[in-house]
C-alpha cells in the first residue's frame, strides 16, 4: 500500500511538472472529426493534423466521433479539459444543430472559441441529362412548366437549406427525396429517378466530365478555377441561396488564450506550405485561412440566417 | 484479345518489388484485424491514410485493398473457432462454422473457407477485369423498388434459414426488425426509441449487437460448461477435408461465387447480403436442410466464397462510379482524391495502369493470402485447446477493444454486454441469433428504400408489380415462404429436427 502511494505521488508530480513547465503541446493532441472516416472533412482533418503534428512536434491524433449530426463528437470535445489537446474539427452546419434539437445540446458561440477555419468544400447544383436545361434559367422554366413537381436529393441540413432557399428565391416548388448522405443519392440521381441536386462538387465532378450529369451552376462567391466555365447561382441570377461548408477547428471557450493563438498561428502557415495546399487543393477544398474573429463574425451572421429561415419555413423540425 | 493484354499490363504494374511488398503488408494487416473481433478494417484504413500520403498511388491503393479483402479472410478465422464474428459480414460463417469447430472439424471448416474465399476472389478479380465496364449499367438499374424488393426476399430467406421453429424465427425477425428501427429517421429527422441516449441516434451498432449475440452470449453459455470440459473441444481432428467434405464444398462454393459476384455489383444491398443469401440457397437447394446449423461444411464454403467474391466485385461500383457501397469503399475514395483520382468512369481509360494494377494486385493478394492462411490453419485449432480460463477474458478483451475502438464510446461497450445478456436467454429459450441479426440489418434498408420508393411513384404502390426485376424478387421471395410453409417441407424438417435430437444425444462434445 505504502509503496502504491509512493507510484502515486510520483506520478502526481511528474504530471505536475511538466503542466508548470514548457510550451504547448507536450502530449499529442486529440483533435475531434465530427464525421466518420472516410470523408472529405475526414480526409481534410488528417492532412491539417499531419501538418501540425511536423510544426508543433507532437502527433495531432484524428478521432472520428461521428453522430447525431456532430453532437456526439461536440460533446465528447466539451468533456475533455479545456488544455488545448482536446480540438474540434468543425463543419458549417454546426451552426444549425442546436437549433434543430430540442433541448440545444450546446451553443456553438457560448461554448467554443474558434482557432481558424481553412475554407471550404463547394456545393453545385447537379442536373441529370433527361432535364431539359442547360442553364439554371432554363431549369427555372422548366419546372414551373410541369406539372408535378421535380424530385431533388438532399442528406444534410445544409443541402437542405440551400435547396429551400433556391426555391423560395425562384418560387419554383420540388420534392424532396431524403439521402444518408450524398453517396446514396448518386445512383439514383445518376439514374435520373431524382432529377436534381446541391451536392458537394468533388463528389460528382467525374460525372459531369463523363456527360452522366450536368453542373449547372456552383454555389460558391466567384466561379471556381478548375471550372471556369460553371457560373455561379449568384452570376445565374438566383440569389441568397448557399450551403455553409466551412471546415474549421474550434477548442473550448475556457482554453488560455496563448494555446488558440499558437494553434491558429500554427493553422495559418500551413496553409502556407505547398504540401498542404496540394493536398487540400485535390480535395477540391477552396482554401482560405480565415482567423478567429472573422470566423466569430461569420458565425453570428450564419446563425441568423439559419435562425430566421427555420422559423420562416419549420424546416427540419420533426 | 484485349484482356489479357489488360491484364498483362495490369501484373507488371503490381509485380514491382514495391507494389508487391504494399500487397503483402495490406493482406497481412487485412488478417490481423479481421481476426481481432470489432476492430475493423475501416479503423485500420482510417489511421494509415497519411502513411500513404508519400506512396505512388498505386501501391497506396493496392495496400488499403489488401486491407479491405484479408479483413474478409481474417474475419471468418474466429467466427469458426470461437463463434465470434470478427466481421459483421462473416456472421453467417458462425452458424455451421462453430458446430464444425465442436465436432473437431475446425481443420476443415478453416480449410473450405480459405480455398473457398481464393475461388471466389479470383473469379471475382476476373470477372471485375473482364466486365466493369458494361456491368455499371446494372448497378444503376437497381433502383429503390428493386432494393426494397431484394430485402423483402432476405427477410423471407431470413425465416427460411432458422434451423429450429419457424414461429420463433419469425419472432426473432421481427424483434430484429425493432431494434433496427432505433436512432435517426432519415426521411423526418425524427429520433426513435433512443430512450434521451445520445449514442443511440445514429442507431445500434451493427458490430455491438453481432458481438452480443454471438460472442458474448457464447463465452456464457461456455460458461455453464465449465465444470463439464475446460476447453472447446478436445479433438481437433484431421487439418483437411475428406473426400466426403470435399464432394459437398465444391458446389457450395460455386454457387456461392456466382451469387457474391451478383450481390457485391450493388452498392446499397449491406455487407451481410452476399453471405447470407448464399447460406439461404445452399440450406434451400440441400437434399437434408436439417443438417445446417449443425455443422454442414457447405455452410461454411458457400457464406465465405460469396463474401470474397462480393469483396472484390465491390470495386466495380468504386471504381466506374465513383459510389462506395460500404464505409471501407468510401474510405478507398477519399484515398483515391488525396492521391489526385477522381473514382469514376475515367478511371480505366485516363489511367489504366491504376486500374488494372490495381486488380492484378487482387489475385496476387488473394494467391497470397491463402498461402498465408492454410499454415495458420494449425496454428488456429490450437485455440481450442486453450483453457477456458484463459480463453475467455481474453476473447473479452479482445471484442472489448474492438468495440471501443469502433467509436470511442461505452455505451457501445453496455450495449454489447447487454445483448451478450440477451443472446444468452434467447439461446436459452431455444431463439437463434442469425434471424435477430438479419433482421436487424435488413429491416433500416427495407425500411430506407420502401419509403423512398413511394416517395419517387408519389404513393402509387403499384411499382413494385410492374418493374420486372422487383416483380421477380417479390415472386422468389413468396415461393421461398410456400416452400418454407408447405406441409411436405414441414415434415423434412420435422423429421431432420428429430434426426438432429438424435444426434446430439450420441454426440457428447455438443
Amino acid at each position: 500500500m505504502k509503496r502504491y502511494l509512493a507510484w502515486l505521488l510520483l506520478c502526481g508530480l511528474l504530471a505536475l511538472h511538466s503542466a508548470l513547465a514548457g510550451e504547448y503541446p507536450e502530449k499529442p493532441v486529440t483533435l475531434v472529426v465530427m464525421l466518420p472516416a472516410g470523408g472529405p472533412t475526414d480526409a481534410a482533418a488528417r492532412v491539417l493534423a499531419d501538418a501540425l503534428s511536423s510544426a508543433l512536434g507532437q502527433p495531432f491524433v484524428v478521432e472520428n466521433r461521428p453522430g447525431a449530426d456532430g453532437v456526439i463528437g461536440v460533446r465528447a470535445v466539451l468533456d475533455a479539459p479545456a488544455d488545448g489537446y482536446t480540438l474540434l474539427f468543425g463543419i458549417g452546419s454546426l451552426v444549425a444543430v442546436p437549433m434543430l434539437q430540442t433541448p440545444a445540446p450546446f451553443d456553438l458561440q457560448r461554448d467554443f472559441t474558434p482557432v481558424a477555419a481553412i475554407g471550404s468544400y463547394p456545393f453545385g447544383l447537379f442536373v441529370h441529362p433527361s432535364v431539359p436545361a442547360n442553364s439554371v434559367a432554363e431549369l427555372i422554366a422548366y419546372a414551373k412548366s410541369r406539372e408535378e413537381p421535380l424530385f431533388y436529393a438532399s442528406s444534410t441540413p445544409g443541402e437542405t437549406l440551400a435547396t429551400a432557399e433556391f426555391m423560395q428565391a425562384t418560387g419554383v416548388r420540388m420534392s424532396r427525396v431524403p439521402y444518408k448522405g450524398f453517396a446514396q443519392a448518386l445512383p439514383d440521381l445518376l439514374a435520373g429517378r431524382v432529377q436534381l441536386a446541391f451536392g458537394p462538387v468533388s463528389a460528382a465532378l467525374a460525372h459531369v466530365q463523363d456527360g452522366k450529369l450536368r453542373l449547372l451552376a456552383t454555389l460558391t462567391p466567384t466561379r471556381l478555377p478548375a471550372l471556369p466555365t460553371v457560373p455561379t447561382l449568384e452570376e445565374a441570377g438566383v440569389r441568397g441561396a448557399s450551403v455553409p461548408s466551412w471546415q474549421a477547428i474550434f477548442a473550448p471557450a475556457q482554453t488560455p488564450a496563448p494555446i488558440v493563438e499558437r494553434l491558429s498561428r500554427a493553422v495559418a502557415a500551413a496553409l502556407q506550405t505547398d504540401a498542404v495546399r496540394t493536398r487540400l487543393g485535390r480535395l477540391l477544398l477552396q482554401i482560405e485561412m480565415t482567423p478567429p474573429a472573422a470566423l466569430t463574425e461569420r458565425i453570428s451572421r450564419e446563425h441568423s440566417r439559419w435562425q430566421h429561415f427555420i422559423e420562416e419555413t419549420g424546416t427540419g423540425r420533426p | 484479345m484485349e484482356l489479357i493484354e489488360h491484364l498483362a499490363l495490369g501484373f507488371s504494374a503490381a509485380a514491382s518489388a514495391q507494389n508487391l511488398l504494399s500487397c503483402f503488408i495490406g493482406s497481412v494487416l487485412g488478417t490481423l484485424i479481421g481476426v481481432l473481433p470489432g476492430i475493423g478494417p475501416v479503423a485500420t484504413i482510417a489511421m494509415l491514410l497519411p502513411l500513404t500520403y508519400g506512396m505512388p498511388p498505386l501501391s497506396a491503393l493496392i495496400m488499403l485493398a489488401g486491407i479491405y479483402y484479408g479483413a474478409q479472410y481474417g474475419g471468418s478465422t474466429t467466427s469458426i473457432m470461437l463463434n465470434l464474428p470478427g466481421e459483421a459480414s462473416s456472421a453467417i460463417t458462425c452458424l455451421d462454422g462453430h458446430p464444425l469447430a465442436r465436432r473437431g472439424r475446425a481443420g476443415a471448416a478453416l480449410t473450405v473457407a480459405a480455398l473457398g474465399s481464393f475461388f471466389a476472389g479470383c473469379v471475382g478479380t476476373l470477372f471485375l477485369a473482364a466486365f466493369a465496364a458494361p456491368l455499371t449499367t446494372f448497378a444503376l438499374d437497381f433502383g429503390p423498388a428493386e432494393y426494397c424488393s431484394l430485402m423483402i426476399f432476405g427477410l423471407a430467406g431470413a425465416i427460411v434459414l432458422a434451423s429450429k421453429s419457424l414461429l420463433k424465427a419469425c419472432a426473432m425477425v421481427v424483434l430484429g426488425l425493432l431494434l433496427g428501427l432505433v436512432g435517426t429517421d432519415v426521411n423526418s429527422g425524427a429520433v426513435r426509441f433512443t430512450f434521451g441516449i445520445r449514442e443511440l441516434n445514429d442507431g445500434i451498432g451493427t458490430a455491438v449487437l453481432a458481438v452480443g449475440v454471438f460472442g458474448f452470449a457464447e463465452i456464457l453459455l461456455g460458461l455453464e460448461r465449465l465444470h463439464e470440459h475446460s476447453t472447446l473441444t478436445a479433438r481437433c481432428g484431421r487439418l483437411g477435408l475428406s473426400r466426403d467434405e470435399l464432394r459437398q464444398a465444391t458446389p457450395a462454393v460455386l454457387r456461392g461465387t456466382g451469387l457474391g459476384t451478383l450481390l457485391g455489383l450493388l452498392p446499397g444491398a449491406g455487407a451481410l447480403m452476399p453471405a447470407f443469401a448464399a447460406y439461404a440457397l445452399e440450406k434451400w437447394c440441400a437434399r437434408d436442410p436439417g443438417r445446417f446449423g449443425r455443422g454442414a461444411i457447405e455452410g461454411v464454403a458457400a457464406p465465405e466464397s460469396a463474401n470474397n467474391a462480393a469483396a472484390q466485385t465491390a470495386f466495380i461500383p468504386l471504381l466506374t462510379l465513383g459510389i462506395p457501397s460500404n464505409a471501407i469503399m468510401a474510405l478507398m475514395i477519399g484515398a483515391m482524391t488525396l492521391h489526385d483520382i477522381q473514382p469514376g468512369p475515367q478511371v480505366i481509360s485516363h489511367d489504366p495502369t491504376l486500374f488494372w494494377g490495381l486488380v492484378a494486385s487482387m489475385w496476387i493478394g488473394n494467391a497470397m493470402l491463402v498461402l498465408l492462411n492454410l499454415p495458420l490453419v494449425g496454428l488456429w485449432i490450437r485455440l481450442l485447446t486453450t483453457p477456458y480460463r484463459w480463453l475467455f477474458p481474453a476473447i473479452l478483451l479482445f471484442c472489448c477493444i474492438g468495440i471501443y475502438t469502433l467509436s470511442h464510446s461505452t455505451v457501445d461497450l453496455l450495449l454489447t454486454a447487454f445483448f451478450g445478456l440477451l443472446g444468452y436467454l434467447l439461446q436459452k429459450f431455444d431463439c437463434e441469433p442469425a434471424p435477430l441479426l438479419l433482421g436487424f440489418i435488413l429491416g433500416p434498408l427495407f425500411e430506407e428504400h420502401l419509403r423512398r420508393t413511394l416517395l419517387l411513384s408519389r404513393g402509387d404502390p403499384s411499382v413494385f408489380l410492374s418493374r420486372p426485376l422487383s416483380l421477380v424478387l417479390l415472386l422468389a421471395a413468396a415461393a421461398l415462404l410456400c416452400t418454407a410453409l408447405t406441409p411436405s417441407a414441414r415434415r423434412i424438417r420435422a423429421q431432420a429436427l428429430t434426426a438432429e435430437q438424435d444426434d446430439a444425444i450420441a454426440d457428447p462434445a455438443r
